[in-house]
This record gives structure tokens, C-alpha cells and sequence, in this order.
């Protein structure tokens, strides 16, 4: 044991805090090296003076107590942490562990129930607009008129309808039809624009929507535009329905100036109703 | 009658606001908590203005505690803490850049002590004053081994250090006070 190593260890010597073993090897040394155990003998000297004269105690003035309970009473009126509220049984580690295991389940059932509903897809809806065209009667119900169309889809779908005019933009309104996308009831309004079938697929605007359509539910201002070969879509969220307007080879720039009058024309529709 | 709870419960209880429960702890405490400011300050006056920064300082961090840890040891480390933050911010005060060189200087000026002239003889008061000089973090060390009487494993837990570190002050602070003390005793025979 070298010099430095033991000099590093001598008050944990003095207060006999050293395991046996190092004891004696301690020990060992100080009976060979004569500054080590010079060294020793002086912080044994010492300590043993400082405790002899902290013998006597010291006493506190009489007035501490006074004027600490004088200083805590001015304090600000404190609230209670949230923890300190709590009662006591929660903070031990069986319920801790039992908590923290209940977030576990918790959290899986979540992710597991998120994982296993239905995965509703823009392009499902694009091939929902395809079968239509190709169906021999595309609308279950033929109506024109915006508000009987509603009236007649409404009472067969859990959500309101929003069927709009869009005959100053030049797309006129042929029937609409009710439709099962992936479990996810929906209705599909058709339109005819320039020869173009246009269908507006409208959805329970409380219940899970497209993936795109979930960032517009916290921005009801915005659309989502997206082209995939020749189909389109325009997707927004109007009150309490889902909207997503599909075309085949329409321009993306008319469909979206078809969506957005669409859209407006919910809103103006909303608020008479109100 | 004091309360025979224990001192986790009055603890939790005086952190929810019971000033009765909080007045409990300090009637255990009062005279642990003077004695190290005592000797951490080094003179009567600054011990009991010390004491109570302590006390204010545990009523304020008591909503920080918690209960299932032994509150002594916990009271123990806010206590030496506020301590040398108060030391520090005497010597500040003081203008001085050196830590502890502004204990020499006071308790030198300082007129005697009445309680270490009464009490204690001279060998006490040549020992404070030695202890005094001591940058604070070694007067720290030193008076919570020796003064509290804690085990080296309970001085490194409540000064937050490793043990190695923690006998490595009180090593320290042993040598320089014996320096100074002889260093004293040579100018008394002179």
C-alpha cells in the first residue's frame, strides 16, 4: 500500500470504517513507514481536540423559536403540491408499479384498437368512384334538387347529408347513393361536370376519417388536394361531416374550384339551418 | 405535550400548511440545527439569524420531501447546504475573494463571544476560531463528522459527494486546523 493511498484513508481508519482487510494492511504500513504513522497520530490529536472542545454543548437562544414561527407565518399562504395531496398508500411501490402497469395496458389496448380498425384510404374511395361509373345505375336515389336529396339520404345514414347546388359552377347534381367503404358508412353524391362523373363521398365528421382529413379537423380552413394517376381528390371537413370529392381526368385546379364553392356552399347551407 | 408521531409524518403533515406539526419539528430540531450553525458561522450572532434561515428554508422546501425517504438525514443536508450558501454569501459580502479568509477577519474583530467566554475556556475558543478559518466547505466536513458525529457513509450521503471525497475533507480540514493551531499556540508563547 503506498504512502498516498493510506494518508487517503487514515480518518476512515481513525473511525474504524474500514473493511478488515484493509485494516491490516493499513496497519501494515504504519508500523514500517514512520510519516504515515506520524500523520496519524496527528489527526487522532486533532479530532480528539475538537471533540473535547465541542464537549460542552451549545444551547439555543430562547428567542429562536419565536422568530422562526414569526417568519413562517409571514410567509405567502402556500398551496399544496399536487404529490403532497395525494394520499399516502398511492406513493408506495406496489401501487406505483400497479399504476404504472394499468398506463401499460392502457396504452397497448390503445395502440392495439388503433391498429386493428379499418385503415380508410383516399384511394379506396378513388376505386369506391370507379365501381359507381361502372355500376349500371350509379345513384340509389336520382334527385336533383339539393335539399329532397338530403332529406331522403339523411334518414338512412347516422349524420346529416350536405348535398349542394353547384349549377353556376357548371356541375349539376344527378342522385346520390348510400355506401360502405372499408366498414366506414358513407354517402356518395354524383355530379356531372363537363361530361366528367365527379362524386362527393360525405362521411360521419365525429368518427375516424380518411388519415388526411384528421389534420383538418384541428384546421377546418384547409383542404387536402392529392392526384394519383388520373384520379383526384379534394378532401375537407365542413360542421359535422367529412368530405372528399373524387374525379377521373378532371384538372386538379377545377376540382378544387369545384370543392371549394361546394364547400362554401355547405357553410351558407349550416348556418340557414341554424 | 409534544407529539410522538414521527418526524416523516409531521413533516408531510407541516408540508400540507399544519403550522402545529411544523412547530413540532422545530422544538426536535432547534438545538441540532443551532449547533451546526453554531459552528458553521463561527460567533452567537450570525448562529441563531443562520438558524432561522434553516428553519424558513425547510418550511419553504418541505413540499419537496418525501416522506417514505428518514427525514433526519434530509433535514441534515438542507441544513449544511444553507450554510455554506450562507457562508459564502457573508464572504461576498465582505468583498473578499478567498473563501474563509473572511472568517479570520471576523471572528479577530469580533469582540469575544459571551457564550464561549462563559462556557467554553480559552482551548474551546482557540479551537472555534481555527475551525472558523476554514474555507466552508471543510468547516462543513469537519463539523458534521465530528460536531453530528456521522459516519463517513452518512457524511458523503449528506454532503451529495463520493466517499473518498468526503474523507478527503475531513482529512483536510483536520491538517490545516492542527496548522493552525499550533501556529496560534507559537504566537501565545512569543
Amino acid at each position: 500500500m503506498r504512502c498516498v493511498r493510506v494518508q487517503e484513508r487514515l480518518v476512515l481508519y481513525l473511525a474504524g470504517e474500514l473493511t478488515p482487510r484493509e485494516n491490516s494492511r493499513l496497519i501494515g504500513h504504519i508500523e514500517r513507514c514512520a510519516a504515515c504513522a506520524a500523520l496519524a497520530e496527528d489527526l487522532a490529536a486533532t479530532q480528539e481536540r475538537v471533540e473535547s472542545a465541542w464537549r460542552t454543548d451549545v444551547e439555543p437562544p430562547a428567542t429562536l423559536d419565536a422568530r422562526v414561527m414569526a417568519a413562517v407565518r409571514a410567509l405567502p399562504p402556500r398551496q399544496p403540491s399536487a404529490l403532497a395531496r395525494l394520499p399516502h398508500w398511492i406513493l408506495q411501490p406496489r401501487y406505483a408499479v400497479a399504476g404504472a402497469l394499468a398506463c401499460l395496458l392502457l396504452i397497448g389496448l390503445l395502440v392495439w384498437r388503433s391498429r386493428s380498425a379499418p385503415s380508410l384510404e383516399l384511394a379506396q374511395l378513388g376505386q369506391e368512384h370507379t365501381r359507381l361509373l361502372e355500376a349500371a345505375s350509379i345513384s340509389e336515389v336520382r334527385e336533383s334538387d339539393p335539399q329532397r336529396l338530403d332529406q331522403q339520404l339523411s334518414s338512412q345514414v347516422r349524420f346529416p347529408v350536405r348535398a349542394v347546388s353547384l349549377v353556376q359552377e357548371g356541375a349539376t347534381l344527378q342522385g346520390g347513393s348510400r355506401t360502405t367503404v372499408d366498414s366506414v358508412p358513407m354517402v356518395a353524391l354524383h355530379y356531372e361536370w363537363q361530361g366528367h362523373r365527379i362524386s362527393i363521398f360525405q362521411m360521419d365528421g365525429t368518427q375516424r376519417p380518411p388519415a388526411p382529413l384528421l389534420r383538418m379537423r384541428h384546421d377546418p380552413d384547409s383542404y387536402y388536394v392529392r392526384k394519383t394517376g388520373d384520379l383526384a381528390y379534394v378532401a375537407w371537413h365542413s360542421g359535422k361531416i367529412d368530405c372528399v370529392m373524387v374525379a377521373q381526368a378532371v384538372p386538379m385546379h377545377e376540382l378544387f374550384h369545384l370543392a371549394c364553392h361546394a364547400c362554401e356552399r355547405q357553410e351558407q347551407s349550416a348556418d340557414h339551418a341554424l | 405535550m409534544g407529539s410522538h408521531l414521527p418526524d416523516e409524518l409531521l413533516a408531510r403533515r407541516a408540508a400540507g400548511g399544519r403550522l402545529e406539526d411544523f412547530e413540532e419539528l422545530l422544538s426536535r430540531y432547534r438545538k441540532r440545527v443551532y449547533r451546526i450553525c453554531y459552528r458553521m458561522a463561527g460567533n452567537a450572532e450570525d448562529a441563531e439569524d443562520w438558524a432561522q434561515e434553516c428553519f424558513v428554508r425547510l418550511y419553504r422546501q418541505l413540499v419537496h420531501y418525501d416522506p417514505r425517504l428518514p427525514f433526519a438525514p434530509w433535514l441534515l443536508r438542507l441544513v449544511s447546504n444553507t450554510c455554506i450558501n450562507l457562508a459564502k454569501a457573508r464572504g461576498a459580502r465582505q468583498g473578499k475573494m478567498e473563501l474563509g479568509l473572511e472568517e479570520r477577519h471576523e471572528v479577530a474583530s469580533k469582540a469575544p463571544d459571551p457564550l464561549q467566554t462563559t462556557l467554553h475556556g480559552d482551548e474551546t475558543r482557540r479551537v472555534n476560531s481555527a475551525i472558523a478559518a476554514l474555507s466552508p466547505p471543510l468547516r462543513q466536513a469537519v463539523t458534521l463528522r465530528i460536531g453530528e458525529e456521522l459516519s463517513f457513509h452518512e457524511l458523503a450521503a449528506t454532503l451529495g459527494v463520493p466517499l473518498q471525497t468526503a474523507a478527503s475533507r475531513v482529512r483536510r480540514g483536520l491538517i490545516q486546523l492542527r496548522e493552525r493551531l499550533e501556529r496560534a499556540e507559537s504566537e501565545v508563547k512569543r
